[in-house]
């Protein structure tokens, strides 16, 4: 039982991880219906940017939250412009493969700079805040758990509640007729795709706290997992992102007690794909249709 | 030729096509017309296997085709284009109208990777076939043209020529003369007059109701998703529901042309 | 027409130039630029292969490597563990990999890009994972000792097998240039422009993206076999993702959709930073940019470019154009 209760702990807060990744795959596909392959090296880049700052600045970890969101926002938006917006009229595959591009020469640039090997992080909220029967929750996974949290409710907010919100679901739904409306679709995608770059970029600073470490290659797995997670959960709806990150870190947890930890990896992909051939718009997503 | 039985297709609440009926005679020109949104695309693309119908049959030639994928009705014989024109515009006229060709291609992939004698006889075949078919409709001279090169009318014309290579008996036309000026309409009106003449049974939808007028031989009239007349232009232009319905009584004067 | 016939002449004398070079490379190097050489080869089946994919029928793949992997692997376990001749291994290997393409495409093909290509980069990630944990295939040792194949009753020397591998990926490359021209290769293009309308044409989509999925991996799974069988080792950890970016970085560089542009693609990538020192450090970061400057700038790839365009080159061209008829006359 204890263990079952620290293994649903663990997953929540590795959850909490993957389902702002998978928000950032889902913002992405619903205004242009692509996604980014380079999701998982913004993530990489938040990690870098938060180390920076504990290794040469001040250990601060809010610090570091606004330094993250603030790299991933600008990458990710100097990305759009080049993959997409450069190339607007190329075939979709091109933009894919310049995403993947992108993604490996940032993984590269900062594996030559900071070198292959994982770096320490320091830690933050080391303590325990309390311990029952057996099942151990350390203030650090509390302060990224309620994070995680808040900002998803934030990005709710956003999305729902404002103008530049309304236009990224106006521009999802319909771009075509949302330029017919008066929204600028350019600025909203561009607005869309920064937002997503943000969210990776802070799931990233999460990922090396949690795991106190940073190193050049450390987005390759999170990246393709929480778009599992976003498939699973249905990439075309943020609340099923949402849903679909917090279920598959609850299941990886799992999963590791039942096969041997050699095969974690495997487990998301299996999830992926079995749901991409039952349900492939997830749990929550609806089917688009195509019109000829 | 083709016999739609009580055709039903739904969209979650929303009915789209509801119990449509109709029968196209060969060799005629068969025409659906309506206000958007009365279901004729939707109509279309259940006979073409785009879509599936919730309720009613297909028969095509009397052989039960409903729920067939688009490739196996094409195989049928029924050929058709789109609304949005969809040429393939990597590649030439020539290469588009041999695309149509596909139905009539023996070879298979070993024999296009070893390149025997059998297989480069049957593609000097084809190349021959469609360049006659480019001469016919007058495209001959623009043949190494990308498609999307061509002006507008006449990719709309390559779309039908493209179909037609499939040796289809039975061409359904979406919106032909969508988006075309008056020149353009005319012209195409004697394209599809000429290719009906030698044979080709047409059904098409159609907007531009002076050219449906003057074109079909019968004409099917949808409104939100229902058959409400049916008959030939002069039935249908008298018909109290299609003025009421459809045209409104301020559009009378369009119909008496 | 006059131009017409000049690069038909240049085109052959730049096959002969390069067929030459390839032919005499053993007598004049050895050892590791031999190897180097053999890599860049089996990247060109790997790139031509992927091209079919990617540039042929659209079918965006970043699986890749997986089916390499399953090729690799069976031919090396099959030599080392049931001692088959080469031969058997081989096509083993091709077939092998064919059905693992085979099944990852009857799961996947149905899908859209996206997810098609997220799929086979999770199926490509899933096979390595099984491999390195399971002891059938050595696990994280990998498989040691996989011999060079025999002939004339002896084993064959390194050399011997380069030449092979040439053959090989010559056949390969004549065999996919003349599908790619061929009415199959016309049906591809259909369905990467345009499935509604292919299918309007009794185009069966999924059979033919099937075949070319299967013809593929067969490929993949061959250039597989070579690998192994050149380096007499292989490990699981070879084979991850980064190989199959590295190969769509061919693709896309060269040119997707053409016979030269992934060759050209795979033998530059592959050799560049080999020779050229202080690039080695590079090397993925040059992959990287190359992929993001060749679409932005030159989306159609090297191939695509029209280098008589460019002022000097064209020049340098007719020069040499003309020396070449001052000779000939």
């Amino acid at each position: 039982m204890t263990m079952f209760f620290q293994q649903l702990v663990n997953g929540i807060t590795q959850g909490g991880l993957y389902a702002l990744l998978a928000i950032a795959y889902s913002l992405v596909y619903g205004v242009m219906g692509l996604v980014n392959f380079s999701t998982g090296s913004i993530y990489m880049l938040g990690a870098m940017s938060s180390w920076l700052v504990c290794k040469y600045i001040i250990e601060s970890f809010w610090l570091s939250v606004l330094i993250s969101f603030g790299v991933g926002f600008v990458v990710a938006f100097v990305l759009e412009k080049i993959a997409f917006s450069a190339i607007r009229g190329a075939t979709r595959i091109a933009s894919l493969i310049c995403t993947i591009g992108f993604s490996q020469f940032i993984n590269e640039a900062v594996a030559l700079i900071f070198g292959k090997a994982t770096q320490g992080m320091s830690t933050f909220f080391d303590q325990e805040l309390f311990a029952f029967l057996g099942v151990h929750i350390s203030v650090m996974q509390a302060v990224l758990v309620v994070t995680v949290i808040i900002i998803l409710v934030a990005l709710q907010f956003f999305v729902y509640r404002t103008r530049i919100g309304l236009a990224i679901r106006t521009v999802s739904m319909d771009e075509k007729t949302a330029g017919l409306m008066g929204i600028n679709v350019n600025r909203t995608i561009s607005i869309a795709f920064s937002l997503s770059g943000a969210c990776a970029a802070i799931a990233g600073l999460m990922g090396a706290v949690y795991y106190r470490s940073f190193s050049a290659y450390m987005g390759w797995m999170p990246g393709i997992k929480s778009f599992s997670a976003a498939v699973f959960g249905g990439l075309s709806s943020m609340p099923g992102a949402i849903l679909g990150g917090y279920l598959m870190g609850i299941i990886e947890n799992f999963g590791v007690q039942v096969f041997s930890t050699g095969y974690r990896d495997v487990i998301s992909f299996i999830v992926m794909i079995v749901f991409l051939l039952v349900r492939p718009q997830g749990i929550l997503g609806s089917k688009k249709k195509v019109k000829l | 030729m083709l016999r739609s039985e009580k055709i039903c297709v739904r969209f979650g609440g929303l009915v789209a096509v509801d119990h449509v009926s109709l029968t196209v005679e060969e060799g005629t020109i068969h025409a659906i017309i309506g206000p958007n949104g009365a279901g004729k695309t939707t109509f279309f693309n259940t006979i073409s296997g785009a879509e599936k119908p919730a309720e009613g049959k297909v028969f095509f030639r009397d052989e039960d085709i409903t729920g067939l994928p688009p490739h196996r009705i094409a195989e049928k014989g029924i050929g058709r284009t789109f609304q949005n024109i969809k040429l393939f515009n990597s590649m030439s006229v020539l290469e588009n109208v041999l695309c149509g060709m596909h139905l009539n291609v023996r070879s298979n992939i070993v024999q296009d990777m070893l390149g025997m004698s059998f297989q480069r006889r049957e593609e000097r075949e084809l190349l021959e076939k469609c360049e006659s078919l480019l001469k016919q409709v007058g495209l001959y001279d623009k043949r190494d043209l990308k498609a999307n090169n061509l002006p507008y009318g006449e990719q709309r014309k390559l779309e039908i020529v493209r179909a037609m290579a499939t040796d289809a008996s039975l061409l359904m036309l979406d919106e032909p003369a969508a988006g075309m000026n008056p020149t353009e309409t005319r012209e195409l009106m004697q394209f599809i007059r000429k290719i009906n003449d030698e044979g080709l049974t047409i059904l098409l939808i159609e907007h531009d109701v002076r050219m449906v007028m003057t074109l079909a031989d019968k004409i099917t009239v949808l409104d939100h998703g229902i058959k409400i007349a049916e008959g030939s232009a002069e039935d249908v232009r008298h018909d109290a529901n299609v003025i009421e319905a459809y045209l409104g009584k301020s559009y009378r004067g369009a119909v008496d042309v | 027409m006059e131009r017409k016939r000049y690069s038909k002449y240049n085109r052959l004398l730049v096959a002969l130039a390069a067929l030459i070079i390839v032919l005499i490379l053993p007598y004049v190097f050895s050892g590791y630029i031999l190897q180097i050489a053999v890599y860049a080869y089996i990247y060109i089946l790997l790139a031509s292969s992927l091209n079919l994919l990617i540039g042929y029928a659209g079918i965006f793949s970043m699986g890749h490597v997986g089916f390499y992997c399953v090729g690799a692997y069976t031919s090396a376990l099959l030599a080392t563990k049931l001692d088959m001749p080469f031969v058997i291994c081989f096509f083993a290997a091709g077939l092998l990999a064919a059905l693992a393409g085979a099944f990852v495409g009857f799961v996947a093909l149905r899908l859209n890009d996206i997810f098609f290509a997220f799929a086979t980069m999770g199926l490509s990630e899933v096979i390595r994972i099984v491999i390195q944990n399971s002891d059938f295939t050595n696990g994280t040792l990998g498989v040691t000792g996989i011999p060079l194949p025999e002939w004339f009753g002896r084993s064959m020397n390194r050399e011997e097998f380069y030449y092979l591998v040439v053959v090989i990926v010559v056949i390969v490359v004549v065999l996919i240039s003349k599908l790619a021209k061929s009415h199959t290769g016309r049906t591809l293009a259909m369905i990467r422009d345009d499935q509604n309308a292919a299918a309007s044409l009794g185009v069966n989509i999924f059979k033919y993206k099937m075949m070319v999925m299967v013809l593929s991996c067969f490929i993949a799974g061959l250039a597989g076999s070579l690998y192994a069988t050149f380096i007499q080792y292989i490990n699981a950890s070879n084979f991850g993702i980064t190989v199959s970016i590295n190969i769509i970085a061919m693709v896309a560089i060269g040119g997707m959709g053409t016979v030269s542009g992934p060759v050209i693609g795979a033998i530059l990538l592959q050799l560049l930073p080999e020779y050229i020192r202080f690039l080695s450090n590079f090397r993925q970061i040059i992959y990287g940019a190359a992929i993001v400057i060749s679409i932005m700038f030159a989306p159609k790839g090297l191939v695509g470019i029209r280098w008589r365009r460019i002022k000097l080159i064209d020049q340098l061209c007719c020069l040499f154009e003309t020396k070449l008829n001052n000779e000939e006359s």
